[in-house]
C-alpha cells in the first residue's frame, strides 16, 4: 500500500470485510495496538512484525484515549463515502495521542475543521455496516468540552 | 448493603425544537404542546444508537469511580430499543469497555423500567455474594422508533445513564426496591415493526392512567415494607416522559411536586426511555454534598410496570470528582431542523446505495 512509512497513521475508517473487522475489534473498540518488547516502539494498528527492528516479540498495548489534533480536514469529495451516506459533513483529523502514537480518525459531531492542538478524546460510534449487514462499532474522536 | 458507587450520563448533542415538528404536522393544538411541557428533544446522530450512547455513559461512570474495567463482575445492558433482537448487545459493550470475559453480561428489556430491573438484578447478585461490582447501563433511542406524525414524536428522544452498583465505597446506598406489574394495553413494538404503537387510545389515556395506577401499587408496597411516608424523601426523581407526567406521578405518590420539579429534565431532552428517570436521579446526586439525604427514585415502563427505589447518600458523595455531570450535557447542544432529524433517525424511505452518480 505504500503507507507503512507513516508509522501507524494508516486510515482505518473503512471496514471492508466482516472477518477482518472481527479480528481487529480490539483495535477498533479500545485502541489496542502493540508494543515492541525489543525496541520499545508503540504501534497502532497492531503489527505482527515490528517495522523498526523486525522483532516478532510484540505485546498488546492499550493506547491513550486522549490526544491533540495535528491537522484536520473536511471531506469535500462532493459525495458521501460508501456506507457513510447519513453523515453530511465528515471531519477527519490526524491526531497525536498523549503517548505519541498518531492516528487518523473521524471527529464526531463537528462541521468545520478543528484547529491544531485542540484536545480530543476517543469515543465509540456506530460505523459502516459490514458486508453481512451487521453493525460495527469503532473509535472516533470528540472535541473535549 | 449495596448501592451506587458512581454514575455517568450521555445525552446526544443534537436537539430539535418541538415547534419545528409542529410546523410540519400541526397535529395537536399548540396549547397542548405547552401544557405537556414539550420544548426540545434530543436527536441521535447518524452514528449514535443505544450501544454507542451506553458506552459513552459507561466510560464516564468508570472514570468517575476510578475503577479498572477488569475488576467488574458483571454488565447489564437495559434498553427497550436494543439494536439487536438476536445477539447480546451487552457482550459488545463488555468488549468495548474491556471487561474480563468471565463476567455476567446480559441484556434486560422491561420498557422504560428496564434500568430499575437491571439495578435490582445487580443488587441481588451483590447481596447474594456472586459479585462485588456490576455496571448497569440504561440506554434508549425512542426517537428512532416513533413514527413521523405521531403526537409522541414531540417527546420521543434518546439518552443513556450508567450506574456502578457496588458493595463498598458507595455514594448512595439502595435502601430498598419494590415493583408492580400488570398487562396493560400501552405502547408496544412487535419484532419486525418499524415503529412503536399505542395499545389503546390517545397518549393521555392508557399510558398516563397506567402510570398513576401502577405507581400507587409500587409506592404502597414500598411504604408498607419500609415504613416511609411521601415526606420521608427530600428529593424525588419521577417518571417524566413529558413534564406533566412528573406532576401526575407526584399526585399518585402524594409527594410534594416541588421535591421533583427542579430535577425534571424532559423539557430540554424529551423522553429518553429507560434512561430518563435515572438521568433525573443523577442530576439530584450532582447537587447533594451531605450524607444521609434520602432520595426517592420512581420509574414506570409502558405496558406496564413501575418501581420505587429509595436511596440514602453516604459520606463519599461530597468527594465525587467532576460534578455536575448532567447540567453541562444539557447545555451542550446543536439545534437541527426536521428534515435532518428524519434523515438521522433513518425514517426516510430510500435506496440503500446510489446517493450520487459515482456509484
Ligand atoms: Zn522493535
Amino acid at each position: 500500500m505504500g503507507f507503512d512509512n507513516l508509522h501507524g497513521a494508516i486510515p482505518k475508517v473503512e471496514i471492508h470485510n466482516t472477518v477482518k473487522a472481527y479480528k481487529e475489534k480490539a483495535g477498533r473498540y479500545r485502541l489496542q495496538g502493540v508494543r515492541c518488547e525489543d525496541c520499545g516502539t508503540l504501534w497502532f494498528p497492531r503489527r505482527f512484525v515490528c517495522p523498526k527492528c523486525q522483532s516478532q516479540h510484540l505485546a498488546p498495548y492499550l493506547c491513550m484515549e486522549t490526544g491533540k489534533v495535528v491537522t484536520s480536514w473536511v471531506d469535500t469529495m462532493g459525495f458521501p463515502a460508501i456506507g457513510y451516506e447519513d453523515i453530511d459533513t465528515r471531519v477527519v483529523a490526524m491526531i497525536t495521542l498523549d503517548d505519541g502514537i498518531t492516528v487518523i480518525a473521524e471527529i464526531a459531531d463537528e462541521h468545520l475543521e478543528v484547529p491544531k492542538d485542540t484536545p480530543v478524546e476517543m469515543i465509540i460510534r456506530a460505523q459502516k455496516r459490514d458486508d453481512t449487514g451487521n453493525l460495527t462499532y469503532g473509535y472516533k474522536f470528540k472535541v473535549c468540552q | 448493603m449495596s448501592g451506587i458507587k458512581a454514575y455517568g450520563v450521555a445525552i446526544p448533542k443534537r436537539r430539535i425544537d418541538a415547534t419545528a415538528i409542529w410546523d410540519v404536522w400541526k397535529n395537536v393544538s399548540k396549547d397542548i404542546l405547552e401544557k405537556m411541557g414539550m420544548k426540545e428533544r434530543t436527536v441521535t446522530g447518524p452514528d449514535e444508537d443505544p450501544i454507542s450512547l451506553g458506552v459513552d455513559a459507561a466510560k464516564r461512570c468508570l472514570k468517575q469511580a476510578g475503577v479498572n474495567p477488569e475488576t467488574l463482575d458483571g454488565l447489564i445492558f437495559c434498553s427497550e430499543t436494543n439494536p439487536y433482537q438476536t445477539k447480546s448487545a451487552a457482550s459488545v459493550i463488555q468488549d468495548i469497555l474491556g471487561l474480563r470475559h468471565d463476567v455476567f453480561a446480559t441484556d434486560v428489556q422491561a420498557s422504560a423500567r428496564s434500568g430499575f430491573d437491571g439495578i435490582r438484578i445487580a443488587k441481588s447478585l451483590i447481596d447474594g455474594g456472586s459479585a462485588e461490582q456490576v455496571l448497569v447501563i440504561a440506554s434508549d433511542c425512542l426517537n428512532q422508533y416513533m413514527a413521523p406524525g405521531h403526537v409522541y414524536e414531540y417527546a420521543a428522544a434518546a439518552g443513556a445513564a450508567a450506574l456502578l452498583i457496588s458493595k463498598e465505597g458507595c455514594i448512595a446506598e439502595i435502601d430498598g426496591m419494590t415493583f408492580a406489574s400488570e398487562d396493560k394495553a400501552n405502547w408496544f413494538r412487535l419484532s419486525g415493526d418499524r415503529y412503536m404503537q399505542l395499545g389503546a387510545g390517545f397518549v393521555g389515556y392508557i399510558s398516563n392512567w397506567g402510570l398513576m395506577d401502577s405507581l400507587k401499587q409500587s409506592w404502597k408496597a414500598y411504604a408498607d415494607k419500609y415504613g416511609v411516608t411521601p415526606a420521608s424523601f427530600e428529593h424525588y426523581a419521577l417518571p417524566q416522559g413529558t413534564v406533566v407526567q412528573a406532576f401526575m406521578s407526584s399526585g399518585a405518590i402524594g409527594c410534594d411536586p416541588y421535591a421533583a420539579l427542579p430535577y425534571v429534565v424532559s423539557e430540554q431532552t424529551g423522553d429518553m426511555g429507560s434512561a430518563q428517570v435515572l438521568i433525573s436521579m443523577c442530576s439530584i446526586l450532582d447537587l447533594i454534598d451531605d450524607a444521609s439525604v434520602k432520595v426517592g427514585v420512581v420509574g414506570y415502563g409502558w405496558g406496564d410496570g413501575s418501581c420505587v427505589m429509595g436511596l440514602t447518600t453516604t459520606d463519599h458523595i461530597g468527594s465525587v470528582p467532576n460534578r455536575p455531570v448532567v447540567m453541562p450535557l444539557l447545555e451542550q447542544k446543536e439545534m437541527i431542523d426536521y428534515g435532518m432529524a428524519l434523515k438521522y433517525e433513518k425514517k426516510i424511505d430510500r435506496a440503500q446505495k446510489g446517493f450520487s452518480s459515482y456509484y
